[in-house]
């Protein structure tokens, strides 16, 4: 039994893939939630990405960033997701994602760095901005319900969210820099 | 990197899946405008997903047990075929040795228990139907070829984001469909101490009614009379004036529904928090005040330091400001900012002291919550009332006055005092020569004696840096000396200014006349006790 559909593919394409796919899926991850704010169909997306990278792993050349290659069929996907379900949906130009693939890129080489300096950086903050943290991403809570358990509302919600996700973002930048 | 406001809220819009064309082509513009700024976004990406990988881990579980049980989708299995992937699945998780993690029991486990769960509702439901081995269960895979390589996608996400957080998460123990249990177990947790009433005068209560000392728990509380300070286990010291609805709602911040509170946040509790119905205010350390009005808008002022304000409307100019001391902003019922305004401090109480120590005012008399910035001439201008405000609390008495200024005894040398300044400053004072005339008269009612009273310009000057507000700019003595001269109360003319001492010493009636320039008082009262 083989994971990848493609008949040639064999287990040491199999690990290497993994190993790739593992490095990559931080960036992968972030670029496909930048673009699809739902959880759930973000995770169909990353999905369809994982299915079409396993079934074309023979056509990518390793010569190139796997990096680049895998948010390229990720763009693809995103574009048909959206195609597809005929949403009327609001996406950066395709300039703009150009920019923000070279971005994924410049930060792969350091998002290890990044998720470890995360991880500090959650640890500094109030326990009440840690139990949204959990809530939204950890228990995939979305806004309006956990509007309805801390007893406030989807705006503040949202606002209060926004408000960590930027704190956290400064602070990464800070201990990136400290450690440089 | 500091991010323009707009592009701020435009930040914000995106991640909360409500920007619009226009505002994304914008954003785009400013992404295009340095790499820097796409990498901040990045960079927000990166948060997210670093925070959500333990969440896709089990996202990937539950589409997996979807598959090994049922689904909503097209492609109809047997109970049979869909056992037969099950063990299919394991087998093949258990072939990749390097870097798959066996879940095999797992995946059964989880199977198993969302089957006997959907089998305990349907025996519920009716009986006569629990038996449902032999019906169909429906997945979403089109093929089965197709379903192979997603499973493959499925179960290689599953695998890798396990490994990776291996060894910083440990696994659930409890069933992936848990989360309506968790949710329950969240709200029925005792409730933690996030607080404790510090001190009070004259709390008067509607529900909960903590004692001073008390500590306080993530409650909802009614404040119907008097005030009190509370004190957060993280260190932010928020005094809160009757009538007030709030709610403690952690260790570091607070809800206030209605009324007004005033936060005092030191370093270590820089981040202090402050949510109304309106207005979300964060503070950057700082004292600052927030009012409520709970139908109509919300307002923060900052006395020192700064802080970040947001309106929580779902509007295009909802976006964090920041402001610093003396700026004040307000939401309204809609939750949108207005423009920056200038803070209003003497709304706020700023001390409990300055509460206690308040005398009962009546007729055309306003106490000042706190001590003004400024009382010099034409700063601080009402022609609607003569102002009042607690300039020194508790005051050692080492001799200011002149006998002629003393009232009864007077101050005893080391006695306790208070201080207070009586302030009338009407407008429009532009000249002396034909300003109107203004006549206000107030009643003054203090629960202990009064010792003493200085009315005389040149006297108020000398005792403005012993006696008077230490934050308060008094008369500026770089101008010309008519103007510091017009301070005092002027005992002359047609038209005197005028005060009495009730006979028990505790009440002061004043009468004010004033033309062009400001007249004050100085009151000095037995200290308070609080």
């Amino acid at each position: 039994m083989n994971i990848d559909v493609n008949e040639n593919s064999s287990k040491n394409t199999l690990s290497e893939f993994t190993e790739l796919w593992m490095a990559n899926l931080h960036m992968l991850g972030g670029f496909v939630r930048l673009q699809v704010r739902d959880h759930h169909q973000a995770e169909d997306i990353i999905q369809e990405v994982a299915f079409n990278a396993t079934a074309n792993f023979d056509k990518y050349d390793p010569t190139r960033p796997f990096g680049a290659w895998v948010l390229g069929i990720a763009r693809q996907r995103i574009a048909e997701y959206y195609r597809k379900h005929n949403r009327k949906h609001v996406m950066f130009s395709s300039e703009v994602l150009d920019l923000l693939v070279q971005a994924h890129c410049r930060a792969q080489s350091s998002v290890d760095e990044q998720i470890a300096a995360l991880q500090e950086c959650k640890a500094e903050l109030t326990d009440r901005h840690q139990r949204l943290l959990q809530l939204r991403y950890g228990k995939l809570h979305a806004p309006e319900e956990i509007a309805a358990i801390v007893g406030s509302s989807r705006n503040s919600v949202n606002v209060m969210l926004h408000r960590i996700r930027m704190t956290l973002a400064e602070c990464i930048r800070r201990r990136m820099g400290a450690n440089r | 990197m500091r991010v323009p406001r707009e592009i701020d809220k435009l930040i914000y819009l995106l991640f909360a899946d409500e920007i619009s064309a226009k505002q994304m082509e914008t954003l785009g513009r400013w992404i295009a405008a340095d790499p820097a700024h796409a990498d901040l976004l990045v960079q927000l990406a990166i948060v997210e997903q670093g925070s959500t990988i333990e969440g896709t881990r089990e996202a990937a579980w539950y589409a997996l047990a979807d598959l090994a049980g049922e689904g909503n989708g097209s492609w109809t299995l047997t109970p049979a075929e869909a056992d037969e992937i099950t063990t299919v699945l394991a087998e093949f998780a258990s072939e990749v040795p390097a870097v798959v993690v066996d879940r095999t029991e797992e995946f059964e486990r989880r199977a198993r228990e969302k089957e006997e769960r959907e089998l305990a509702r349907l025996r519920e439901r009716t009986p006569q139907d629990a038996d449902t081995s032999s019906q169909p269960r429906i997945i979403v895979i089109p093929t089965p070829v197709a379903w192979l390589g997603l499973a493959a996608a499925i179960i290689l996400i599953a695998v890798v984001g396990y490994q990776f957080f291996e060894t910083q998460t440990p696994p659930p123990a409890s069933a992936p469909h848990a989360d309506v249990p968790e949710i329950l177990t969240e709200v029925a947790e005792e409730p933690q101490p996030v607080g404790r009433v510090s001190a009070s005068s004259n709390a008067a209560w509607a529900g909960p009614a903590p004692d001073t000392g008390q500590l306080i728990a993530d409650d909802r509380f009614e404040l119907t009379g008097g005030m009190v300070e509370l004190i957060f286990n993280d260190g932010g010291v928020v005094l809160i004036e009757a009538p007030a609805i709030f709610e403690a709602t952690g260790p570091n911040a607070m809800r206030l529904l209605s009324g007004r509170l005033t936060a005092n946040i030191p370093e270590r509790a820089h981040g202090f928090t402050v949510d109304t119905p309106h207005l979300n205010v964060v503070d950057l350390g700082t004292e600052f005040g927030v009012e409520v009005d709970p139908n109509l808008a919300s307002k923060a002022d900052v006395f020192t330091g700064k802080i970040v304000a947001t309106g929580l409307a779902d509007q295009d100019d909802l976006g964090p400001i920041e402001l610093t001391a003396g700026l004040a902003a307000s939401a309204n019922s809609r939750g949108e900012l207005g423009t920056i305004q200038s803070a209003d401090e003497t709304r706020y109480y700023r001390s409990l002291i300055s509460y206690i120590a308040a005398p009962a005012i009546s007729g055309e008399g306003q106490y000042l919550s706190s001590a003004p910035n400024d009382v010099s001439v034409h700063a601080l201008q009402s022609s609607d009332a003569i102002l009042i405000f607690l300039e020194q609390a508790g005051l050692t008495w080492l001799g200011q006055l002149e006998p002629a200024e003393s009232v009864g005894h007077g101050p005893a040398i080391g006695q306790p005092v208070d201080v207070f300044l009586v302030h009338f400053d009407p407008e429009p004072t532009k000249t002396f020569a034909g300003a109107p005339q203004f006549t206000r008269q107030t009643v003054l009612k203090f629960d202990r004696p009064i010792l003493g009273l200085i009315t005389d310009a040149q006297r108020l000057d000398q005792t403005d840096a012993p006696l008077g507000a230490p934050q308060t700019q008094y008369n500026d003595y770089g101008q010309s000396d008519r103007i510091a001269i017009s301070r005092g109360l002027d005992n002359s003319g047609a038209d005197p200014d005028t005060f009495s001492i009730s006979s028990d010493g505790r009440t002061l009636t004043v009468t004010l006349n004033a033309y062009g320039f400001l007249d004050q008082m100085r009151v000095v009262v037995q200290a308070s006790s609080p």
